[in-house]
């Protein structure tokens, strides 16, 4: 395989992915605020809802069809993270139900299960909580640009709060989550918010599951903003992350390759110097009260175009590039 | 429009607000109902619509309805023709004793047959289990003799012979097209999957169009998502569809709508059908296939000594063959499943002159080896000898090898004859429409758990990077096999000798070949 080969055929979607994650390279507007906002940038509450004036013009609404239908576009700019979803939504599938699940109606997996599920959770049936295995848990994805994950969770059951630092985002996320009747009606309950952690702090809202993945790298006080995670999440909730791990192969991956020699995303894109080792995620994860229940890297297998979990057994070898998290609040 | 597009909702976006909450979600302007249910006068919400309720759609859609996961989908299943005549058909409305339209099924197209329900609706009274098939070749002689024992491990032998109370695995069943379509529609009409799919026969697909172009035009409908491909029914009714499944044949309407075009070329060679008597005495739980440079020619196992012919076949010789008499055409077939290639192409050459007499020609000859007592050693490589055809049961069907460049597009996925067409050589081309369609139910299954949309494109690249190549592999294997044996050119006909003898002596190479004969 030669190098440009393997650059296609691997590194480029593993680039892609990640440097996508928040939409810095396409929408570079938008994308521009959204680095630096959730610890510190405060777009006021007023001025997030005064975007959303009873009046919004035609050219307005046209605007944001256009960019929704391109951060959506099944071969655009964003199809490695599309491509990266369903493998996060497996991730979340392996730990939300079985530490946060209602029961199940089957003697045999209701016993002896130290579920940490709000009371409020009536028992389901088998069938319900495979298809439905969110169902009631309030759940808030942080940095949710164009509502990808949201929207799977809450096909899923779970009741999203979608939040984002970038209005353009919002505005994307609503739109395309109104184009699926399965989720504009009562089956499903989704909400995005054009506010920042800080905000939400302040109304005091805690969650089930709080999920930020592909964000971090793009924050100025990661460690601050694990700590804001984990603030919006009750006591034996789940904090999921996701970010790239400060390697060399993560540096020739993301910005040797896509930055400085393909130029395929503006140099300056990332910065390596915030891309965080798994251990410091950990560490950041305790400082904040949270305990890692699992870390595992996450792969882009080129044959069938598919992001695929690694096995944790591999330890730092399967989280030299992108990996992902378990943490639950103590 | 921009009452549809409200960018506001006083304090915050809610896209569902309980009914109990008092008050309703933007888009939930009907209350509880769903959003499936009023979308709009014109235009009806489905997530998957099936244009085609052929073998591959009816199967797809029972399975649809099946799947404890995809249950709860609205599903509809659009077919052009009265499916009522297939429901209804019990084998005595023929005037030949069985159907002449049959499919040689695998093992692997059974396993998804019965996890879609289909299997056990079909008349086991009318299928043929086969455990052994016989390829030679008119030219050289060489042959090879497939046994699916070949392949089987010594348990799963056992436990089969246990289970269906026979030696052996079958390698495949033949049956008739209208059994296993019969079951399909069968299985679709019983309550767990009626409660999902609704059934639209009689019924074709005039347009689609899609929702984009729609909405820009005045003709808009703010319920019905913009992007999702909008099918006009010759009933007057329009669906909007989150997937849109082409099972609509080689012909593909939905290939057509999704500009996916399709490469491939007509076969010189046309199939004759027809439904056969075999001699009594013969054993008849073999497949018998002998490639013959006009075309191969197959004689398939069907219950009481009766079999299948389909017989691939120069399309010039075709209408001369279909207008002999039913004893001349049997006639005509013993020499090409027996005799000499030089044999059969003289009387191709003499058919519809007066002086040919079938009888008096190849009577003495195919007597000859006919005689052969059953004892001997060579009876047992002989192929069955056609007693008669029956009467009205010839038919001809032409030919073509198409392949879809893409299999699936936005909102898009074809499967079965709307995707690919083989040769019929080797009994492949259904077979490769039940994998599409078990393929597509698994992607389709882990898109709901996953919480995907099940009708966008990345999670259907799933599917096509699953069958494409495959397929495509199948169907340049099954091309290349025909071209291979169209030929009586000495050295190559020597080489396939060589290469069918070896086969035939090399356990191995024979596994694989079996392996792929039985998908
Ligand atoms: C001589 C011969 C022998 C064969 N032998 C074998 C064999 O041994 N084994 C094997 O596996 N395969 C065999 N095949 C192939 C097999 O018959 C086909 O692959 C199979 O029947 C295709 O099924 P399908 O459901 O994909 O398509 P079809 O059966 O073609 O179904 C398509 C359906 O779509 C409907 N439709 C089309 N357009 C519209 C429209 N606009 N609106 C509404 N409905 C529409 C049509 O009415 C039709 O019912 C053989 C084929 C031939 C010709």
């Amino acid at each position: 395989m030669s190098a440009l080969t393997f650059f296609r055929a691997v590194l480029r979607p593993t680039l892609l992915a990640s440097t996508t994650a928040t939409n810095r390279a396409v929408l570079g507007r938008a994308g521009a605020s959204c680095a630096t906002a959730f610890s510190t940038t405060r777009r006021s509450s007023t001025q997030c809802d005064a975007g959303q004036g009873p009046s919004v013009s035609a050219d307005e609404v046209a605007k944001f069809s256009r960019m929704s239908a391109d951060w959506w576009a099944p071969e655009g700019h964003f199809q490695m993270l599309h491509q990266m979803n369903p493998a996060r939504v497996a991730y979340l599938r392996t730990f939300v139900p079985s530490h946060l699940g209602p029961a199940v109606q089957e003697p045999m997996a209701a016993e002896g299960r130290a579920s940490e599920a709000p009371p409020s959770l009536k028992p389901m049936s088998p069938l319900d909580a495979m298809v439905r295995p969110f169902t009631g848990l309030r759940m808030l994805d942080v940095g949710c640009g164009g509502g990808l994950l949201c929207e799977s969770l809450a096909r899923l059951g779970g009741q999203v709060t979608g939040i984002d630092a970038s209005f353009d985002n919002i505005q994307i996320a609503r739109l395309h989550a109104q184009q699926d009747p399965r989720l504009s009606d009562h089956q499903a309950t989704l909400t995005y918010q054009h506010i920042t952690t800080d905000q939400l702090k302040t109304a005091g809202t805690q969650h089930d599951v709080v999920t930020s993945l592909e964000v971090i790298e793009h924050v100025l006080q990661p460690d601050q903003f694990v700590q804001d995670l984990f603030e919006l999440t009750r006591p034996g909730g789940l904090v999921f992350l996701s970010t790239i791990a400060r390697t060399p192969l993560a540096y020739g991956l993301t910005i040797l390759g896509a930055e400085k020699l393909l130029r395929m995303v503006p140099e300056g894109t990332h910065d390596y110097h915030k891309y965080l080792l798994p251990s410091e995620l950990t560490q950041f994860t305790s400082r904040a009260g949270g305990r890692v229940l699992d870390l595992r890297g996450i792969w882009y297998n080129p044959l069938q175009a598919r992001w695929v979990l690694m096995d944790p057994s591999l330890g730092s070898m399967g989280t030299q590039a992108n990996y992902i998290l378990v943490a639950r609040k103590l | 429009m921009s009452s549809r597009i409200l960018l506001r909702s006083g304090q915050r976006w809610a896209y569902r607000l309980q009914p109990l909450s008092g008050h309703h979600g933007l888009l939930n302007r009907h209350g509880a109902a769903s959003a499936y249910s009023v979308a709009s006068a014109r235009t009806e919400l489905f997530d998957v619509v099936i244009v085609g309720g052929g073998i591959a759609g009816a199967t797809l859609a029972r399975g649809l309805g099946a799947n404890p996961v995809l249950r709860g989908r609205k599903v509809a299943m659009v077919e052009s023709s009265d499916l009522s005549k297939v429901r209804n058909w019990d084998g005595s409305n023929l005037n030949t004793v069985y159907s002449n339209r049959t499919v040689s099924i695998t093992p692997a197209s059974q396993t998804t047959l019965t996890a879609c329900g289909v299997w056990s609706e079909v008349d086991q009274s009318r299928i043929q289990p086969y455990c052994e098939m016989h390829v030679w070749d008119g030219v050289s002689n060489g042959q090879v003799n497939f046994n699916s024992r070949d392949l089987t491990s010594p348990e799963t032998l056992a436990a089969a012979s246990r289970r269906d109370g026979h030696e052996g695995a079958p390698m495949a069943w033949i049956m008739e097209n209208l059994n296993l379509h019969r079951a399909a529609l069968r299985a679709l009409d019983r309550p767990v999957a009626a409660k999902t799919v609704e059934v639209m026969d009689q019924t074709r697909v005039e347009t689609i169009t899609t929702g984009l172009a729609a909405s820009l035009s005045h003709d808009t409908d703010p319920a019905v998502p913009s992007e999702w491909p909008r099918v006009h029914l010759s009933s007057g009714r329009t669906l909007a569809a989150r997937l849109l499944v082409g099972a609509d044949g080689a012909n593909s309407p939905v290939r057509n709508y999704s500009k996916i075009g399709s490469a491939g070329w007509p076969y010189e060679q046309h199939g004759i059908v027809a439904t056969l008597k075999l001699e009594d005495s013969m054993v008849n739980t073999a497949a018998w296939q002998r490639f013959l440079p006009t075309g191969p020619v197959a004689i398939l196992p069907m219950p009481n000594n009766y079999a299948a012919l389909v017989w691939s076949m120069d399309k010039a010789h075709v209408p001369g063959l279909k207008a002999l008499n039913e004893a001349d055409f049997a006639t005509a077939l013993n020499v090409a499943l027996r005799l000499p290639f030089e044999d059969l192409q003289y009387l191709l050459d003499h058919l519809g002159s007066d002086r040919l007499n079938l009888t008096a020609e190849y009577g003495q000859s195919l007597a000859a080896i006919a005689d052969t007592p059953s004892n001997s050693p060579r009876a047992s490589s002989l192929p069955p000898w056609v007693a008669r055809v029956e009467p009205h049961s010839r038919a001809s069907f032409p030919y073509k090898l198409q392949h879809a460049d893409r299999y699936i597009g936005q909102r898009v996925a074809l499967i079965g004859d709307a995707a690919h067409t083989v040769h019929p050589l080797a009994g492949q081309g259904l077979n490769l429409g039940m994998l599409d369609v078990a393929s597509l139910l698994r992607v389709l299954e882990t898109a709901v758990l996953n919480g995907q949309d099940i009708g966008d494109y990345n999670c259907l690249l799933g599917y096509s990077s699953e069958r494409y190549f495959p397929n495509l592999a199948m169907v340049g294997a099954v091309d290349k096999l025909q071209r291979l044996f169209s030929t009586s050119f000495g050295p190559l006909a020597a080489v396939r000798s060589l290469g069918l003898n070896a086969v035939n002596h090399f356990p191995l190479l024979k596994n694989e070949f079996v392996k792929v004969a039985m998908g």
